[in-house]
């Protein structure tokens, strides 16, 4: 994976660490300065600027709304490790990556325990029950997402239009707008134009509406090799190419792609969720195969799903076939036996 | 408990170090020793998991075979081989190629206890008439697995396994006082009506078939191959007693027919049949068919552990994860889910007794089938009840009603059912129905309370909460259910860990 691309930077001598105690670790000894708190400092840094346009179109309540998903994340984090005396893990900082991206994903009017319920689920069922982080096989802001999307679908799919600020407390009314993805649903292009679509001025969730900026981020984490550019171009390009091919309700096809793939969620989870480490295949044939999956999953949800927003449902799917994919082709041992033995 | 099996495999070979390499100078029957290492490979080597080398260090590669010779007329198998052979290295076991069997051949479902009954026998009959072809009724016998299995899964192993499993009908966690030698004392309540029942039943023997007879005759020899299993039950510090009876087993079988009806033991059907059969052979009666062993009254199990392990410790819907789909899909409200377990319990009782009066006078594949029948029929008659009681608890039911017929609990218990007394398996339905009825019942009102805000129908909502759907799909049912098993096992995990350290701490 994206790992093993690191550039070693023989920063420090890994048998120089501690107090004069041997490390022992399995084979590749990279001796980059690489980390699971770097790696996801990174992802931090690439998301960062979603969330000032978030302030921007919405007001202060998205900042407040991504700060008590993050909070509750590490809260049940270090609550559930505690509880079954595991190592504490959240100074990894992956239950902060996931609390952004859970907060991402909601929209900028969501009362303010949704977050909590969707980080309960995502850190302790998702997440900590199978085993923690590198163990479990969905994505947990991805299936925190759903399952609020599933429980609570009234208040997760309402959207207020940008730049009507909203109060941080008490109850409010705000004018709804139509996610375009609702216009695509019935094989119309929405009314936003590609400009309007590109920097975030339409109705969404508060992370995901800003294409420009999550495409820079995206491109930040290639460029520091956090993620490899396989998944995400080849998710987008599957989306790309299908779309183009059958446009819905007579559309023109270029415009109608244009809208498909700048419109809902897809941006953000390409590039920050279907890459996930723990839940995408390992081989790069299988991250082909699984991002090809992820694209026609995504369409063919947008098509005849029933919701209007399908990214996620599409990645958990996609998600959960990991493991199988990642068998299409297993890298031989040189000199072994065909069957790995 | 697969880990248990999978650490037992490289203990094998060492059990019997001096008869290793013996093997060649005996004709070996060419299907008997087969199916012995059918059974033997299911539970001990599990192919599955040591092929797929999950756990290399148990030390039992692939191909590991072992092979059985015939027994002699003590259950002692007279020479046993074992064979590791590693891929491309298939030389040694080439000198006995008819015999040798790879244990990966064998399917795990035809493994069944019946198949190494009958091996056994078959293997006997050979030693005494090499020229007759093995009893087909027995072998037609061997594919009645799956509901062994299952049983064995939560609760109470099929009961004609080695002697030493017998306490496994009493659940683990009974405190130590009421272990194993308080049911010794218990089962013996069937000895003397031992004799008198025998010459009763041989008239109803007769009419049994015949390979259900000597089949039953042969499953009280302890063979070889259930000898470790009597090994791994010693390790479980509650059978202590049960590993001390299959250890003297052999001596016991050399004693008189009188003694051992005398010696303090769980089975003493067995004991009196192997009375009886030893008598036959010493006799030497040519045909078969002169020879009537009697029919055993059924091992009765102890109530108090039936239930208690039907409604709490091996609860079926929390332990043994049967019956999932009225569960998930039908148990949606409260009055739903009591409906739904109301229904089971009723064809489980029912289909409990009948098998326990059918017994083996019907071959196991039958059996299950009219099970299955008689199930139906319960089910039909609880759908009108249902629709001329509570019709829109029978439209909310919907299809889930007629479809207890195949709920798997029924089928479950049938294997238990079958080989024990009508008492026990009428208090073993009840148990195990009214457990899957309270689990279902507490699922079902946990569901309806988050999914509508409603107990039982009564209003009990809290403002600003709103209800959340998806428990009343049946994602969040299984979601639910995953949580709730999850919850019961580390309960009953957490407090047979405090009773062992307890009792470590008495000793």
């Amino acid at each position: 994976m994206a790992r093993s691309n690191l550039i070693p930077k023989a920063r420090q001598n890994p048998l120089a660490r501690g107090s004069g105690s041997l490390r022992r670790s399995p084979a590749p000894h990279l001796r980059a300065d690489v980390s699971t708190r770097s790696i996801m400092s990174d992802v931090l840094i690439a998301l960062s600027p979603m969330l000032i346009v978030s302030v921007f179109f919405y007001g202060f309540r998205t900042l407040a709304l991504t700060l008590t998903s993050v909070a509750s994340c590490i809260a049940f984090e270090w609550l559930f490790r505690r509880a079954v005396k595991k190592p504490a893990s959240v100074g990894d900082l992956s239950a902060v990556v996931t609390g952004v991206l859970l907060a991402y994903n909601l929209p900028a009017s969501v009362p303010y325990w949704i977050p909590v319920v969707g980080a309960a689920f995502a850190i302790l069922i998702v997440k900590q029950l199978y085993g923690g982080i590198g163990k479990n096989f969905l994505n947990p802001a991805l299936a925190g997402k759903a399952f609020l999307l599933v429980c609570f679908p009234d208040v997760m799919q309402t959207w207020t239009q940008p730049f009507e600020h909203l109060p941080l407390f008490g109850p409010f009314e705000a004018e709804t707008a139509a996610n375009p993805l609702e216009a695509l649903k019935n094989g119309l292009i929405p009314d936003d134009s590609v400009l309007e679509l590109l920097l975030g001025r339409h109705a969404g969730a508060l992370g995901e509406t800003c294409a420009l900026l999550l495409l820079f981020g995206g491109l930040y984490l290639i460029l520091r090799r956090v993620i490899s550019a396989r998944i995400p171009l080849v998710y987008l390009g599957t989306v790309a190419v299908v779309t183009l091919l059958f446009p819905l309700g007579g559309a023109r096809p270029l415009e109608w792609m244009t809208s498909q793939l700048l419109s809902g969620s897809l941006i953000l989870a390409a590039f920050f969720m279907a890459t996930d480490y723990t839940t995408s295949p390992v081989t790069p044939l299988g991250q082909t195969a699984y991002a090809v999956g992820c694209g026609l999953v995504t369409v063919f949800l947008r098509y005849f799903g029933g919701w209007t927003e399908s990214v996620c449902f599409a990645i958990l799917i996609m998600n959960s076939c990991a493991w199988l994919v990642d068998r299409i082709r297993l890298p031989q041992p040189r000199g072994g036996a065909r069957d790995g033995r | 408990m697969a880990d248990k099996r999978i650490d037992d495999v490289p203990e094998i070979p060492e059990d019997q170090p001096e008869t290793e390499g013996n093997g060649i100078d005996i004709p070996v029957p060419e299907e008997a020793p087969a199916r012995g290492r059918g059974r033997r490979g299911r539970r001990r080597a599990e192919p599955s998991e040591a092929d797929s080398g999950l756990l290399p260090e148990s030390g039992a590669p692939a191909g590991t075979v072992y092979t059985l010779g015939p027994q002699n007329e003590f259950g002692d198998v007279e020479d046993v081989s074992f064979e590791s052979s590693s891929e491309g290295a298939d030389e040694p076991s080439a000198p006995k190629k008819g015999a040798a069997l790879d244990i990966s051949d064998i399917p795990n479902a035809v493994a069944a206890p019946d198949a190494s009954k009958s091996s056994g026998k078959s293997r006997k009959r050979k030693k005494r008439r090499p020229a007759q072809p093995r009893n087909t009724a027995a072998a037609s016998e061997k594919t009645s697995v799956p509901a062994a299995e299952d049983s064995e899964q939560y609760s109470v192993p099929a009961a004609q396994d080695a002697p030493a499993e017998e306490p496994a009908s009493v659940p683990e966690e009974l405190p130590a006082d009421v272990n194993a030698s308080e049911n010794a004392d218990k089962a013996p309540s069937g000895a003397p009506e031992t004799s008198a029942d025998a010459e009763v039943s041989a008239e109803v023997a007769d009419a049994a078939p015949k390979a259900a007879r000597s089949k039953r005759r042969e499953k009280r020899r302890p063979t070889q191959a259930d000898r470790p299993d009597s090994g791994d039950a010693s390790s479980e510090a509650e059978s202590s007693g049960a590993s001390r009876d299959a250890v003297s087993s052999p001596v016991e079988e050399s004693s008189t027919p009188a003694k051992k009806s005398k010696k303090k033991s769980r089975r003493p059907a067995a004991q009196a049949e192997d009375a009886a059969e030893d008598a036959a052979e010493t006799t030497d009666i040519p045909s078969e068919a002169s020879e009537k062993p009697p029919r055993a009254p059924k091992p009765k199990a102890p109530a108090a552990s039936l239930l208690l392990s039907g409604i709490l410790t091996e609860n079926p819907l929390l332990f043994g994860l049967v019956g999932v789909f009225p569960a998930v899909a039908a148990a949606s409200t409260g009055l739903t889910a009591l409906a739904a377990g109301i229904c089971v319990l009723a064809a489980l009782i029912v289909t409990n007794l009948a098998a326990s009066l059918i017994g083996d006078r019907l071959p196991r594949r039958l059996r299950e089938a009219l099970m299955l029948l008689l199930a139906a029929c319960v089910s039909s008659g609880e759908l009108l009840a249902l629709e001329a009681l509570l019709p829109e608890t029978a439209d909310a039911l919907g299809i889930f009603v007629p479809l207890v017929a195949v709920c798997g609990l029924t089928l479950s218990r049938e294997s238990f059912a079958a080989e024990h007394h009508p008492v026990s398996a009428l208090i073993d339905a009840a148990a195990c129905g009214a457990g899957f009825t309270a689990a279902l019942t507490l699922f079902g009102v946990i569901r309806e309370v988050i999914a509508s805000r409603t107990l039982f129908g009564l209003d009990i909502s809290v403002q600003g909460l709103p209800p959340v759907l998806v428990f009343a799909a049946p994602a969040g049912g299984l979601l639910l259910l995953g949580l709730l098993s999850g919850a019961a096992r580390y309960v009953r995990t957490k407090r047979r860990a405090s009773k062992r350290g307890s009792k470590e701490a008495e000793l």
